[in-house]
């Protein structure tokens, strides 16, 4: 079914100009030794950046960290977000309130979430203290290498999972009544009528929200920055904090690039891996 | 009730305000951000970290000693102003003067970015401290403009209960060593000494002070060697490692905090927690003495040191009047109302211990003497990946995942690998 | 349904509502305690005096006013053109086919996945180059960009049976006007959560308005607050929280707005 499809062409000319062109600036700086405080020095290397990187210890280490953050929190922000907007969807009093409250975190910048998190976690933060309260010992949530990531992961899930609950929700609300009503009345159990009405219609937002989250997780930077610096022992160094001591602190642009473009690559495969094994996403299907 | 979300779109009338307030918008957008045009009077670029209610008076009596020249001051975060200024000479926008932190300096410097400003400002050479922080070579490429160093701060009341003199706090090593376990073995919920752990970026700042007081240091006098390896280093990092059961490791802000709170005895910080004390912990009784030296016949009480510089970029296109506005903000009467007002960086100027400000606040004198035996790292080429192999293997040997030898010795090596690459 | 299957939902949802509020309860009280540390041990939360300090200084310091009038017209003026190039842009990719679709989604989608550090520079380049560097522009129209809109609205519009499209083109009406009269009023929850997150990124959005703008009256209010609060080597907890709570209550109106959207899109939706 062929339909003119003007209503893209707005859009187009926004994301062309201010997203298109800065996303080519960087494929063609990825190619060149630029220090951004000696544009005039820019020359061409060719692909000596992406070679430079995939030979780097550094580089593989920061992936590693990344892939293990992404694996980490991916399946429990999903499971608990697809949780939550379920409660959420069985409550009939008081769903503004709980839905607000779960809301919350997704308002908050996350540098601030990260400064919060960072009192929390401190050796003589609040969660030690209920710790010492409750007789228990001191954990060091952001000195120990083996817990500092796994710190981050759990503020991450905190901060994400209420966001995406909303968003699934949204998603159920739009499945006509009339199914779930005719289902019960057929005497169906409520598994069941999760799992052969409510899932199908939810996929095209679960697949959004795996593909967010996705994205999301491989890119976080500012909970490094706040928290740990990329430390304890480099336990937390993630790709796009690696990125970015080489862009700003050792000026090397065209390198950071190149790391950009390689995550992009990665995150490419990945998504479509997650394509392939969970169906294909509404977006691709013609119409 | 209706759904009024779509009677609002479809009437036509909300439809035409909500197109009007597009267009205001538009308009907005073309003609938006106060315009200053400049009405014959050259206008300067001023890029600085203090609070623009600090700078400001400042800056009112620069442009009333300079009437034809007008001052654009910008505050800069500590978080970000790195991304803007790097953003800026990228576009080849530089601010006219900008204040810059001696740990940003030496890839600027390396990179031929800012002004050799030796021969304009050569009659300043006395009159300041702290060139060793912007300059390489011989050839200045910044003015000193405030200095910033770290001291040892005691908490007395914590000395007396573990049964030490409250008014004999620590000199040398062996003291720190032998307060920091009292005070951790008799005092319940309180630890000796604030180690600094999760923190890799500044632990050279922390641990070398030690090193540095007993001769030892990252790079002999002509840059061109490392001397990690040095018995005297090899010393300073045992000692420092020898704290470790008596101390409590975190950063340095929990530090302070633990500190004001009465549950750290020692903690090596700066000026701002001297500004903060007071308001957080009127009651604590507490002093600022020198960092201790490695004994009472030798070494020094040294320190690190830090700066503010200012710095002329190349791309900068009033450079004269930059210089000016410099040369004015270093006399010390105009530097001790930034630093009152910010308390962290004292000026540079020769002298400025005489201020009577001083007089009347002793513990911020001591930093004053402590700068006197500071040590700032050299501004070399390249120095970023220097301080981050020093930080990397600092923090191995600290976490105790390295020997202090290993992690000294590894250090060494790759500072040297670093420093025969060929530019 | 007996009284505890009814009761679990709730019980549960009030446990999640708990952990969610807990760190913001916590912000909150540090905001209201006067002095710049923390207070942790469970006695303090109680113990201390409550203190509106940290609210007076962020609003005898003028600039505050101007920060916030910033990030307002910067947020209402992004935020309902974005919405519209959402549910334009992704009604077109969910029901067309076109030349180029696959490769559009594909940028999008890289858009979203390219750290924004390598974007800046030649972001700022540009905005340089046409002569935009601080004004309102500069920090609207990055937003306008942003494809996340697109791409929700897109697999939003998929969920969406099209016969009421096709009942509308049967009967004669144009695009535009299946666009305006039919389309928008059943996209009230993708519209809501396209609004929110557009709200909420074009409100806290940091590294761009710092690097693009220079002068203070042109600040957003998260940099203003950056300013304010922060010292080189010392965070001010109760000024910073103060002054992030402040900043966060124009997000809970907004959403609490676009709530109300929600509900009544599906009443509208269910009316059918």
């Amino acid at each position: 079914m062929r339909r003119p499809a003007t209503g893209v062409l707005p859009w187009v000319a926004c994301f062309g100009l201010f997203g298109l062109l800065p996303l080519l600036a960087a494929l063609v700086l990825s190619f060149q030794a630029y220090n951004p405080l000696r544009p005039d020095l820019v020359r061409w290397i060719g692909l000596e950046n992406y070679g430079r990187a995939l030979a780097s210890p550094s580089f593989w280490h920061a992936l590693r960290t990344t892939a293990i953050f992404v694996a980490g929190t991916l399946p429990v922000t999903l499971t608990l977000a697809y949780l939550v907007a379920g409660l959420l969807s069985r409550i009939r009093r008081a769903e503004g309130f709980f839905r607000a409250a779960i809301f919350f975190p997704a308002t908050l910048s996350m540098v601030v979430i990260s400064l919060v998190f960072k009192s929390l976690y401190a050796e003589e933060g609040l969660l030690n203290a209920w710790l010492a309260a409750a007789g228990l010992g001191r954990v060091h949530w952001l000195q120990d290498p083996a817990l500092a990531l796994p710190s981050i992961m759990l503020m991450d899930i905190w901060a994400s999972a209420g966001y995406y609950a909303i968003l699934i929700l949204a998603g159920r609300k739009t499945l006509p009544r009339e199914q779930l009503d005719a289902a019960r009345l057929e005497g169906l159990s409520a598994w069941t009528v999760e799992r052969r009405i409510v899932l199908p219609h939810l996929k095209p937002v679960l697949l959004f929200v795996v593909l967010l989250n996705t994205i999301r997780s491989f890119q976080i930077f500012i909970e490094v920055f706040v928290l740990t610096r990329g430390g304890p022992l480099e336990s937390t160094l993630t790709l796009v904090y690696h990125l970015y001591e080489r862009a700003f602190y050792h000026f090397e642009m065209g390198y950071a690039s190149a790391l950009a473009y390689l995550l992009l690559a990665l995150v490419g495969i990945v998504l479509l891996i997650q394509r392939r094994l969970l169906g294909r996403s509404a977006a691709g299907n013609p119409a | 009730m209706g759904a009024t979300g779509d009677s609002r779109l479809r009437r036509p009338a909300a439809f035409a305000a909500f197109l009007a307030a597009v267009a205001t918008a538009l308009l907005l957008l073309l003609g938006g951000g106060c315009g200053k045009k400049g009405d014959g009077r050259t206008v300067l670029v001023f890029w600085q970290f203090s609070p623009l209610t600090a700078i400001e008076p400042v800056i009112a009596r620069f442009e009333s000693e300079n009437p034809g020249i007008d001052v654009r001051v910008e505050q800069l975060t500590w978080q970000s102003g790195r991304e803007k200024i790097v953003a800026a000479v990228a576009a080849g926008r530089p601010p006219d003067l900008c204040e810059l932190g001696s740990t940003f300096l030496p890839g600027l410097v390396a990179d031929s970015t800012l002004l050799d400003l030796t021969d304009q400002v050569a009659d300043l050479w006395p009159a300041l401290v702290g060139w060793e922080t912007a300059a390489a070579h011989g050839r200045a490429y910044g003015i000193p403009w405030m200095l910033g160093t770290r001291a040892l701060y005691v908490n007395l009341d914590l000395l007396r209960r573990a049964g030490l003199d409250p008014t004999k706090p620590p000199v040398t090593w062996a003291e720190l060593l032998a307060a920091s376990r009292r005070i951790s073995e008799r005092v319940p919920d309180a630890k000796g000494f604030g180690m600094n752990a999760g923190e890799r970026e500044i632990l050279f700042k922390k641990v070398m002070p030690f090193a540095w007081g007993n001769g030892g240091d990252i790079l002999d006098s002509t840059l061109t060697k490392s001397v990690m390896a040095s018995p005297q280093n090899l010393e300073a990092l045992r000692f420092y490692l020898s704290l470790k059961p008596y101390s409590l490791l975190d950063r340095q802000e929990m530090h302070d905090q633990a500190f004001g709170k009465g549950r750290l005895g020692f903690v090596i910080s700066g000026p701002w927690l001297l500004r903060a004390l007071p308001k957080s912990a009127p009651d604590l009784k507490f002093s600022v003495v020198l960092m201790p030296r490695p004994a009472a016949d030798r070494g020094t009480h040294a320190s690190f040191a830090g700066a503010e510089v200012l710095g002329v970029f190349r791309g900068a296109k009033r450079k004269a009047e930059a210089i000016r506005l410099a040369r004015f903000l270093v006399r010390p009467e105009n530097t001790m109302p930034v630093f009152i007002a910010t308390g962290n960086a004292f000026p540079a100027a020769v002298g400025a211990e005489a201020d009577t400000y001083f007089v009347s606040h002793p513990m911020d004198r001591v930093f004053l003497t402590q700068l006197k035996t500071a040590v700032a790292p050299p501004l070399h080429p390249r120095w970023v990946e220097i301080e981050e192999i020093v930080n990397g293997e600092l923090e191995q040997a600290i976490h105790g995942s390295k020997t202090p030898e290993a992690a000294l010795g590894s250090a060494d090596a790759r500072i040297a690998e670093v420093l025969a690459r060929r530019p | 349904m007996s009284r505890a299957a009814r009761a679990w939902p709730y019980a549960a949802l009030s446990v999640v509502a708990l952990v969610s509020l807990v760190p913001l309860l916590y912000m909150a009280r540090v905001s209201l305690s006067p002095g710049g540390d923390l207070p942790v041990a469970p006695a303090d939360w109680f113990g201390r005096p409550f203190s509106l300090e940290h609210y007076r200084d962020l609003w005898g310091g003028g600039p505050m006013a101007r920060f916030t009038v910033n990030s307002l017209v910067v947020t209402c003026v992004a935020v309902p053109i974005q919405i519209l190039l959402a549910a334009a842009a992704g009604h077109a990719l969910a029901r067309s086919r076109f030349l180029g679709k696959g490769l559009l989604l594909a940028l999008a989608t890289a858009f979203l996945v390219l750290p924004r550090q390598v974007t800046l520079i030649p972001l700022y380049l540009l905005m340089s180059w046409l002569g935009l560097l601080d004004t309102y522009a500069a920090l609207i129209l990055p937003h306008l960009a942003d494809p996340f809109g697109v791409l929700f609205m897109a697999h939003y519009y998929q969920t969406m049976p099209a016969e009421l499209e096709e009942a509308a083109r049967t009967d004669g009406l144009t695009g535009r006007a299946i666009f305006w009269r039919i389309l928008l009023p059943l996209s009230g929850p993708g519209i809501a959560v396209v609004g929110v997150n557009g709200f909420l990124t074009t409100w806290n959005a940091f590294l761009h308005p710092l690097v693009l703008t220079t002068s203070e009256s042109m600040r957003t209010l998260p940099v203003g607050l950056a300013l304010f609060a922060q010292s080189e080597f010392s965070v001010d907890w109760g000024a910073l929280l103060a002054g992030s709570t402040v900043a966060t209550l124009p997000v809970v109106v907004a959403f609490a707005f676009f709530q109300r959207q929600i509900v009544e899109g599906v009443l509208q939706g269910s009316g059918r």
